[in-house]
Order: structure tokens, then sequence, then C-alpha cells
């Protein structure tokens, strides 16, 4: 089902990016699927969901600015919807780890209750 | 330190070269955020992101300088902030991540301790466990030698018991007692309660025979019997007293008094009829019954008598013993009554 709506995701994001002769496919690409992982990992993080949303929020900006021809704007909001999507991802597998940290020490505990 | 004071030239730089204008927020933020990841824990574990902050930071006041307040400078600051944010979350997953693996190692750690101490605990219930079964095996073969000599003591009794077959009768009542029945008229002269010299030669050998049980544990019921001749309160005096004279003369004979107890039953418990002198003569007579509350009625001494006499006791039934002394020959009596 994942793999389904990256597909899709990644479809889009090509054919967005072919009307648009300024912004680079494979930065797109990559974006678009640095924000499915964040949003795949990250669907208990309330921070990582709201730099999700800057990022798509970006790219859409990005790709408008490179519709009327502004290159060097929309490149520059493309960086910043790359940099939301690599903090999305970086803030879910961060809250992710700690939880998991934090189960483990329960299991800790609870094995020496029960000993 | 270094760090700090390239970010301290930085911002002068910055100061006097764009004296006339302020920072947009977006560099204010990321400047700060800066600061905050070099000095914390994202310097010490992700300092190539730090360092990649620091390159989007130093960018963005570049831009500041050259065009401050423009979108370039925005731009460029919101990516040093984003950059400097994630080196602060690349830096918690790391020492998440670390955490982890401290939990894990705590975790089999503590199995481990756990382990070792149910291989103790296991250890000391098996050295119990050894000594429980030791103590078992000695406790088997303890009562498997009382036993023996149970069976021993028991054999030897038997021995004994067969040889006064010549001058008692030897049986086992319906509790598997063993009981001697000795001929009153032998033993005691008419109506009278004093042994008969003739008597007391018998029962030496009864007294030598039943010393033998005084450490046994077992008990002699010496009990007194007459036949119907006479009051009843008459005969069960004679028999209480000529009980007594047998316990007597037993005890001064090296029987232990504590094993003996006297009874007189009169005439209540007649082993023949009494309306013929024979059965009269069956009747007058003392039993001594061996009884042994330890061994709950289980198999008694093995008698060994010798002669056509002997006897094996337990082959006679209650019912058959009295059948049968009723048809043994009896020689008529001068003395058929106890009373005078």
């Amino acid at each position: 089902m994942s793999t389904l709506r990256t597909l899709m995701a990644l479809t889009g994001a090509v054919a967005l990016s072919a009307c648009a002769s300024a912004l680079p496919q494979s930065r797109i690409v990559e974006t678009e699927s640095t924000l499915q992982a964040a949003e795949e990992i990250g669907q208990e993080d309330p921070d990582s969901q709201l730099h999700v949303k800057y990022a798509r929020d970006q790219m859409k900006v990005a790709q408008d600015l490179a519709d009327d021809g502004d290159e060097d704007e929309a490149l520059r909001m493309l960086d910043r919807a790359q940099a939301d999507a690599e903090l999305a991802l970086a803030l879910a597998r961060s809250t992710n780890a700690r939880n998991e940290a934090q189960e483990a020490w329960n299991e800790v505990e609870e094995i020496r209750e029960g000993f | 330190m270094i760090r700090k004071l390239t970010m301290g030239s930085a911002l002068t730089l910055a100061m006097a070269l764009g004296c006339a204008h302020e920072p947009t927020d977006e560099l204010t933020a990321a400047r700060n955020a800066y600061e905050q990841a070099a000095q914390g824990q994202a310097g010490r574990l992700a300092p190539d992101k730090v360092w990649e902050a620091k390159q989007a930071l130093t960018k963005a006041e570049y831009a500041f300088k050259e065009d401050p307040g423009s979108n370039v400078e925005k731009d460029l600051a919101y990516v040093a902030l984003r950059k400097a944010n994630y080196a602060n979350a690349l830096a918690n997953l790391k020492a998440a991540q670390a955490e982890q693996r401290k939990a894990k190692e705590s975790f089999a750690e503590v199995l481990e301790t756990q382990r070792d101490h149910t291989q103790v605990a296991l250890g000391q219930r098996e050295r119990e466990l050894e000594k429980t079964q030791d103590t078992v095996q000695s406790q088997e073969e303890d009562l498997m030698e009382a036993r023996r000599a149970q069976e021993q003591l028991e054999r030897q009794l038997g021995v004994a018991l067969g040889s006064l077959q010549e001058m008692a009768k030897v049986d086992r009542d319906q509790q598997n007692r063993t009981v001697l029945t000795l001929d009153g008229e032998v033993l005691f002269p008419f109506g009278k309660s004093e042994l008969l010299p003739t008597a007391e030669r018998r029962l030496e050998k009864v007294a030598k025979v039943l010393s033998k049980f005084n450490q046994s544990g077992k008990t002699i019921v010496i009990e007194g019997h007459t036949d119907s001749i006479g009051s009843d309160s008459y005969n069960r005096e004679l028999s209480r007293k000529r009980a007594e004279a047998v316990a007597d003369f037993l005890a001064r004979n090296g029987v232990d008094r504590q094993m003996l107890t006297t009874v007189g039953r009169g005439e209540s418990e007649p082993l023949a009829t009494n309306d013929t002198p024979e059965g009269r003569a069956n009747n007058r007579r003392v039993e001594l019954i061996i009884d042994d509350p330890m061994m709950g009625g289980d198999e008694g001494p093995v008698y060994q008598g010798q002669g056509p006499e002997s006897q094996q006791p337990g082959q006679q039934q209650p019912g058959q013993q009295q059948q049968q002394q009723q048809s043994q020959p009896q020689e008529p009596s001068p003395q058929d009554m106890d009373r005078p």
C-alpha cells in the first residue's frame, strides 16, 4: 500500500516537474520520497507532521514560481522544502527511537521486578 | 571556542557592513539555532550536520551583507535554521539509539544475573534433594534393620512358645493374639488360689519363656476362668485371685510385672458346656493373652512345637477350638467342682 502511494506521489511529482523546466526533477523526486518516509513513520509525531506540511506548501510555491519563470526563487523555495522534509524525517525517527528506548527500559524494569 | 570566534567575527562583519539594517527574523532564528546546536549535544553527536548548518548560515550572513532584508537572505536563513534543527534532531536520534543499546545491555545483564541466581538456587535444591534422598535411604535401611530384628525376635519367641506346648495349649484368638491356656486343675488345689508345688515347676518354665518378652513392648493379660458351679461373685473373686497368683509367681521368676495385668472372668466365658464333668474341667483354666500393640494383629510368632501335641496357630478357628477341646478325651476328675 505504502509502495503504491509512493509510486503515485512520485508520478505526480514527475508530472508536476514536467511542466516546469526550472525545477530539477531529481530533487523533486528525492524530496517527495523523504516526505513519504516521514509521513509513514511520523504519524504519531505532530512536529514531524508540521514540517511535512511546510515542505509540501513550499514545494507548491516553488512550482508556482517556476511556472512564473522565476527560476532562482523557485530553486530557493525548493531548498526550503527539502530542508523541511529532511527535518520532518529526522524528527520522526528521533521520536520513534526515543519511544523504543523507553520501551526497552520498561522491559528491563519488568524483568527486574519479576525476578 | 574557534566556532564561537568565527561566529562572533561573522556577526561583527555583518554589523559593520549592514549597520543600517537589522537582520531578518529568519536570520536571527538561524543564528540562535546554530549556537544552540553547536554548544549542545549535536556538536558532539552530529558534528558534520552542525558543520553543514554553519555553511548554510554563512551563506545567509553573506546574503544579509549583500542585500539585507531580501528574500535571498530570508530563504538562506530559513534553510540554515532547518539544518541546525536537523542537527539537533539527528543528535537526539543518536542519543535515543545509544539509550536503546544501553537498555538492551542492561536487559542482557539482568538476564545473566537471573540465570546465575537460578543456577545457584537450582544447585542448592539439587544438593538438598541429594541430602534428603540420603536421609530417606538411611531411614529405610534403619527400618529394614528394625524389621529384621523384630522378625528375629518373633522367631525366637515362636520357638520359646512352642516349647510350652507340653504344659499349655497355644492358640490364637479372634484378635490374632497368642493365647496360652493353662489347665486350672494342675495349677491350684480345689477351691484355692495358692499354686500347687507341681504347678510352680511348670510355671517356672512359662516364666522363663515369658521373660524373653520383657523388652519387646508386648503386654500379657492373665485371665482366670471357672466353671458355673457356685455363685457368680464367688467364681469371679476366685478366678481373680488365681490370675493374680499366677502373675505374682511369674513376676517373682523374672517376668516384668509392668507387662502383666490380671482379670477375673469367673464363669462368664466358658469354653465348653458346664453340664458335663469334662466340659467343666475345660472351663476351669487360666489364660495368658500375649498382645503386641505395635504389631496391630500382624503375623505373630511361628510356634515350633514338637511331638504330636504341637500345633500351628492360625490353622484353628475360634469355633474349632471349642469343638476340639470338647472332643479331647478327658480323664474323670476327682475335683469336678471349684466349690467345696
